[in-house]
């Protein structure tokens, strides 16, 4: 084990994480530190250790806290794991947002997530996994009165083949693959393109991953748990391909249908890394939908622009910039934009705040800006 | 084994997510005027997890307390579409864009009449 940890340690600098401008220190594919590899959910032992020895800062520690020690205690409830099969993890994520700060403002506070996740991993180089996670989710502000719908659920379950490091297959449900996969569930590229924090779908899924590229294939059936007439069922894949060793480069597609809406996004987009943990992401797209009852047929194009600078271990600078132009037939788009940090004071705890400006733009009205100043808690276990 | 076979696929009643409202929102006849633009507009968001305003009839609109007879200029409803007097909030729909002069001139004219 201290041979394993200390491998890990000495490659630190060419190694990355969770969140996908963490290519800035120097990893492309999500699959390193995540049982998904397409990024986001439980992490596994070795995305737990540089999460503790990487990407947190250890100003909280004392000095006679060696990096080995502080991978030690990245397991599960500090604990070094005794056994190779069975993974835990526990999340919770929670934000106070404030409308309008400075003047009238309005403050809530928001339970985002709230779930435990388990992995049980089988086989040489863990080839054969199952996974899930189960948990409270967002309420939405008003339920309607007609509709019936659980705020505990599972927002992924599914198994895992690892034929060969090249290629696995997963089957279950996932978060659909496209574009980046951007926290912020809220962002433009997330919400036309129907892939935000609950859009999650069972289906079937293949990941390809060689030196150059990397790729994924969906076909879905919906979520099995909504009504039959709701589901969304069709297919997605994104592409991506490594250049200059250290920047990523893709392409996504995804068309689905229920009864209803007929959904087509089409999606170019950028990583990049500039060293020490600063990067940039960036994606353009584009999303048609074609309703039955024709009252909301429209084509809608996007940008996101974030950037991303580690001026020291644990601390993050960012800026966001967005674009939404919700109908190309009309002339009317939106523009938000506002700057964040990130801390990881310790392993386990992340801090956040976020400002956010929306400009509407109009060739018949002013509409006055509004702004919104979200502080987020996370910590997991 | 079989209860972590269970765990794993449990699954809750009926999650929600973006398309929980498809069946109200796009599977209904659109109506014409003020019906038309708010079906168009509207229920998009306000269907469900904001209020439910699909089908409304002009009583059920002033029951809402957003509408008052006569008065559009200050009703709720008028004044959150370009942010009237009320700063810092996101004018409505949110995300859409600001709604064409005619289409508001429209909803002034049915608060303006309704008895």
């Amino acid at each position: 084990m201290k041979i394993f940890v200390l491998i890990f340690l000495t490659t630190l600098s060419l190694k990355s994480f969770g969140y996908a401008n963490f290519i800035g220190h120097g990893y492309t594919s999500c699959l390193n530190c995540h049982f998904n590899p397409f990024g986001g959910g439980q992490l596994n032992d070795y995305g737990r250790v540089v999460s503790g020895t990487g990407i947190s800062s250890r100003s909280l520690y004392p000095d006679s806290m060696t990096e080995e020690k502080i991978a030690h205690i990245s397991g599960f409830l500090f604990n070094k794991p005794k056994q190779n099969w069975l993974r835990l993890q526990a999340n919770y994520r929670g934000f106070e947002l404030t409308q309008n700060p400075g003047g009238n403002s309005t403050k809530s506070w928001l339970t985002m997530q709230q779930d435990v996740r388990l992995t049980l991993k089988f086989g040489e180089n863990d080839k054969f996994i199952m996974s899930g996670d189960y948990g409270k989710t967002p309420y939405p502000l008003k339920g309607s009165p007609e509709e019936k719908y659980d705020t505990y659920r599972s927002r992924s379950h599914y198994l895992g083949y690892r034929f060969s490091p090249k290629f696995g297959l997963y089957a279950g449900l996932m978060d659909k693959v496209f574009g980046i996969r951007l926290l912020e569930h809220n962002a433009y590229s997330r919400i036309a393109t129907q892939t935000t924090q609950n859009d999650q779908v069972h289906g079937l899924t293949g990941h390809f991953l060689n030196d150059k590229w990397e790729s994924g294939l969906q076909a879905f059936v919906g979520n099995l748990t909504q009504d039959d007439d709701l589901r969304m069922k069709g297919v997605t894949g994104s592409l991506e391909r490594t250049i200059f060793d250290f920047h990523r480069v893709g392409v996504s597609y995804q068309n689905a249908k229920n009864e209803y809406l007929t959904l087509s996004s089409y999606a170019v987009f950028g990583k990049f890394n500039f060293k020490e943990g600063s990067a940039i992401l960036t994606e353009i797209g584009q999303s048609t939908q074609v309703t039955k009852n024709q009252s909301d047929d429209r084509t809608a194009r996007y940008g996101i622009l974030q950037t991303y600078l580690r001026p020291w271990r644990g601390f993050y600078i960012f800026n966001n910039i967005e674009y939404l132009k919700n109908d190309t037939k009309l002339d009317n788009y939106s523009v938000r934009w506002g700057p964040g940090i990130q801390y990881f004071p310790l392993q386990r705890l992340e801090l956040r705040a976020d400002l956010y400006n929306t400009r509407n733009f109009s060739s018949e009205n002013a509409i006055p800006d509004s702004w919104m100043l979200i502080t987020q808690l996370h910590v997991w276990l | 084994m079989k209860f972590l076979l269970l765990l794993f696929f449990l699954i809750s009643c009926q999650d929600y997510n973006t398309n929980s409202f498809d069946r109200t929102r796009y599977g209904n006849p659109v109506g014409e005027g003020p019906a038309k633009i708010i079906q168009n507009k509207c229920i998009n968001c306000h269907s469900g997890e904001h209020d439910s305003w699909a089908g409304l009839t002009d009583a059920q609109w002033v029951t809402t307390g957003l509408v008052i007879p006569g008065d559009p200029d200050n009703s709720l409803f008028i004044k959150r579409i370009y942010n009237t007097g009320i700063s810092g909030v996101s004018n409505m729909p949110i995300g859409g864009g600001a709604l064409p002069n005619d289409e508001y001139q429209a909803l002034k004219d049915w608060i303006q009449n309704l008895p």
